[in-house]
């Protein structure tokens, strides 16, 4: 019994300090501002003024410039979009900034990999990302005991760890919080300047690809509780999908019905769906040379995008029918563009 | 099952928890329901090959028992009956059916060891001499898995048969202690590979959990894993990229390289045995050791008793001594005495022995011509040492030599360093032509290193990594120091306080995962599996 007393006590001694030091180590990652979706610090300086907020994956992220939406709509606007973010990541971001927020407008993005992303596996490094946003080590627990499965924790807890580790390392060399990290307002410009040049036509590239288009049921249940959460809260919820490359729209055979989808999701819901892939003067303003890569806007092409979607945003909760602006569905597009094999 | 998985750790939990639950006199089951498990768990094919070994020897050493019995009782029978010549006649009978047994069963299993390790070799070798007489080749389509383990097991195995032949331990009557003892997980994959009565003394008693052996066990385990993760792994990269491509480094930069292989076979070897040794101390069974401070040795034929030495001892009970007191070699040593001088006569029986007991260790290690050179070299030099004994003898008494003083033991500790590392690269960088290679690019390019970006592979990430990696090198070296007098857990319990030494061992833990993750996502294969 003497040796199991003591032994018990040394293990739970052990694991105190255990825990200690690896929260010491993931605090440092936690508190670290270096990477374009570390901005817990700016929302919270933010907190009380905003009015407008975007959820989404890189798309967004890359693409949607809350400046821009400010100058036309006169709105205060953060988007709160990262790589790889899940639906539950957006659900819970949205929750967060409307509790702390007057928000009146939402913005979220759904792309036509939002919804079959795989829960507990291909959305790890989203969810990874998200844990990083969130405040207190319980709101981070919570997170991670509900978006990570048991399979994928040795894989969390080394990434925690190493990017502990790897900030650090800069904390030491005083880049803890860096400055060539633009945080405008959760907008991350891809500003390398290395240009995505579309080698390929959308004629050559027409319907060579389909998308998975199973939809998950968590990423399901997630993306009703925002609705559910937008209309408690009085808040008009727009779903958008940001326009990827011509190419890409070229590409896909499939996404008229990631398209149908949704708008029978809004037309459900009562709530709007802008796909801006059938914006019919997408090519006049984004040409897909300036285009990061085949799904990512580049640094030029966000903010002439942001203005031009404000525009329509604010026609559209005017009251104004907005339809005539957009192709009715891609089999249209294609066929006016000319991706479309001649008959 | 890899030991760096979380699956293992789980598994190492129910199994403990299983072992101090159940009473006492079922413990063992507990260790060969775990052991089938993780064997199985290799692929169940490999069970059949584990299998065969264990009931092979097990019908062999019964046999060969009860036929010594038999001859003991005959003899006692026929006692008054029996003149010299007819007791010798009848021990001669006995002992070829005994001896015809015993070499059917070590030709069925070092047969299907040889299988498994050595026929790609073989028929590569027959090849090569077949079409260099212009032959046509024998397609070799054989895609053989190597059972794990196979070269330990057997190894321990047909250790415990010439035992049970020799008379030095009963044969088991129990199959299932007798399949423990052939596939007890800890030791199976990697050694150490124990004789019956060692082994089987641990395994078959009662043990208590006890507070001292779970914390020390735990300790050495940590130990293990943040020796194989946090040192083997990083060093791996780093060396992997060097031999792959040495011709690209000058002398210098390709000496640093096989150095520092040496301190990662060291610390993947070595932190496996912690692992596992640290494991059974928890249990409260004790494993052969089978490292010494290896590096600390002063020659060559020490460094060897040091390292790896469950093998080496396996080498001299069953390969040196039997060749070095056979009576055609002890004559040799005669004839040699009487022609040439003592010092002949005493050296060339264990010269003949030594040829034989490296020639087969190379073999053991590996399937290639690098191996049997890295074999012939180690024996090279040991029975040159041998022979130049008498010769050192002199010259340290014209040097007048202190053998007990520092400098001195500092020279030959460092000497038998380097000649071990530089004998250890030949069969690593890919073969024998490309081990050559490399010492010729130690010893003939003496350029001042200008390719630093050799370093790139253990720089790219971090430099809190190579911190990490050379302070893990600095305490590998102080645990040894300190070992040379107590265990280094003795000199922590003394020397830190509690709370130090937890905040050490989680450190360690920490650490293994952030480096070894790293480097080789975490579940990097141990090296010895490969043998």
């Amino acid at each position: 019994m003497q040796n199991f007393k003591q032994t018990l006590r040394t293990v739970i001694c052990f694991l105190i300090v255990f825990s200690l030091l690896n929260a010491a180590i993931m605090e440092i990652y936690f508190n670290s501002e270096r990477r374009d979706y570390q901005d817990k610090n700016d929302r919270a300086a933010l907190a009380g003024t905003l009015d407008t907020l975007v959820v989404g994956a890189s798309y967004a992220k890359r693409g949607i410039v809350p400046a821009e939406i400010d100058k036309v709509l006169g709105t205060s606007t953060y988007n709160l979009a990262h790589a790889d973010m899940t639906m539950q990541a957006r659900y819970e971001m949205l929750k967060i900034e409307i509790a702390r927020n007057p928000v009146k407008l939402a913005f979220v993005e759904v792309s036509m990999d939002s919804l079959n992303l795989k829960p507990y596996d291909t959305t790890r490094e989203g969810d990874l990302y998200t844990l990083a946003r969130l405040e207190s080590p319980i709101e981070r627990q919570k997170y991670a005991f509900t978006a990570f499965a048991p399979i994928n924790y040795g894989w969390l807890y080394y990434q925690l760890i190493s990017r502990g580790f790897t900030d650090l390392k800069y904390w030491t060399q005083g880049d803890y919080i860096s400055d060539s990290v633009s945080h405008n307002r959760g907008y991350a410009p891809f500003n390398e300047k290395k240009h995505y040049k579309a080698k390929l036509s959308p004629q050559h590239e027409y319907h060579t690809q389909i998308r998975e288009q199973y939809r998950y049921a968590k990423n399901v249940k997630y993306l009703n509780k925002i609705i559910e959460l937008c209309s408690k809260n009085d808040i008009e919820l727009i779903l958008i999908e940001v326009p990827m490359s011509e190419v890409s729209i070229a590409r896909y055979a499939n996404l008229q019905e990631v398209h149908d989808y949704f708008a029978q999701v809004a037309s459900e819901n009562s709530i709007g769906f802008l796909d801006f892939n059938l914006w019919k003067e997408k090519t006049a303003h984004l040409s897909d040379l300036k285009y990061h890569d085949a799904t990512h806007m580049g640094d030029e092409l966000a903010p002439i995008f942001t203005e031009q979607f404000a525009n329509i945003v604010q026609k559209y909760l005017a009251g104004e029918d907005v339809s005539d602006l957009f192709y009715p569905d891609y089999d249209t597009l294609c066929s006016d563009r000319g991706y479309a094999p001649q008959q | 099952m890899n030991l760096l998985s979380f699956p293992f750790f789980i598994f190492l939990l129910i199994l403990t928890i299983l072992y101090f639950l159940v009473p006492k006199r079922f413990q063992w089951w507990v260790l060969l329901a775990g052991s089938l498990y993780f064997y199985g768990c290799s692929g169940p094919r490999n069970l059949i090959f584990i299998g065969i070994t264990a009931l092979s020897t097990y019908l062999a050493a019964r046999r060969i028992e009860s036929l010594q019995l038999a001859q003991k009782a005959e003899l006692a029978a026929r006692k008054k009956e029996l003149d010299r010549a007819g007791k010798a006649a009848l021990k001669e009978r006995y002992a070829r059916r005994t001896r015809r047994l015993l070499i059917l069963t070590l030709v069925l299993n070092f047969g299907l060891l040889s299988y498994f390790k050595y026929l790609h070799f073989v028929v590569a070798q027959i090849n090569h001499l077949i079409t260099t007489f212009g032959g046509a080749a024998i397609q070799d389509t054989w895609q053989l898995i190597v059972p794990m383990g196979i070269s330990f097991y057997t190894f321990q195995t047909m250790g415990y048969l010439v035992d049970v032949y020799w008379k030095k331990v009963p044969a088991e009557k129990h199959f299932g202690k007798m399949l423990l003892f052939v596939c007890f997980f800890p030791q199976v994959t990697q050694g150490p590979i124990s004789d019956w009565s060692e082994l089987t003394g641990e395994l078959f008693t009662e043990h208590d959990f006890t507070y001292h052996n779970f914390s020390w066990g735990l300790q050495r385990m940590f130990w293990g894993y943040f020796k194989k993760m946090a040192l083997a792994n990083a060093l791996g990269v780093f060396v992997r990229h060097l031999f792959a491509h040495y011709s690209e480094y000058t002398g210098i930069a390709a000496l640093i390289g096989a150095f520092l292989y040496s301190i990662q076979i060291y610390a993947d070897f070595s932190g496996y045995m912690d692992i596992v040794c640290g494991f059974c101390e928890v249990l409260g069974i004790r494993l052969t050791e089978n490292f010494e401070r290896p590096y600390f040795s002063k020659s060559i034929a020490e460094y060897w008793r040091r390292w790896h030495s469950s093998l080496g001892r396996w080498f001299k009970t069953y390969i040196y001594y039997p060749i070095a007191m056979a009576k055609w070699n002890q004559k040799l040593g005669r004839y040699m005495r009487d022609h040439f001088g003592k010092a002949f006569g005493r050296a060339l029986p264990a010269s003949v022995a030594l040829v034989a007991v490296w020639l087969t260790t190379g073999l053991w290690h590996g399937a290639s011509w690098g191996y049997i050179a890295w074999g012939g070299v180690n024996g090279l030099f040991i029975i040159f040492s041998l022979w130049m004994e008498p010769i050192y003898e002199g010259w340290k008494q014209k040097l007048h030599i202190n053998e007990s003083a520092f400098w001195w033991r500092l020279f030959q500790v460092v000497r038998t360093f380097v000649l071990v590392t530089l004998i250890k690269v030949l069969p690593e960088v890919g073969g024998l032509r490309k081990g050559l290679g490399l010492w010729k690019q130690i010893f003939t390019n003496h350029t001042i290193p200008t390719n630093m970006h050799m370093l790139v592979p253990l720089y790219n990430r971090s430099y809190i990594d190579t911190v990490v990696i050379i302070l893990a090198t600095v305490l590998l070296l102080c645990c040894s120091l300190i070992q040379r007098r107590q265990p280094a857990r003795a000199w922590m319990q003394k020397h830190i306080p509690y709370p130090l030494r937890l905040v050490f061992f989680a450190m360690l833990i920490i650490l293994a995962v952030y480096i070894g993750g790293a480097y080789t996502g975490l579940t990097g294969g141990f090296m010895y599996a490969e043998f």
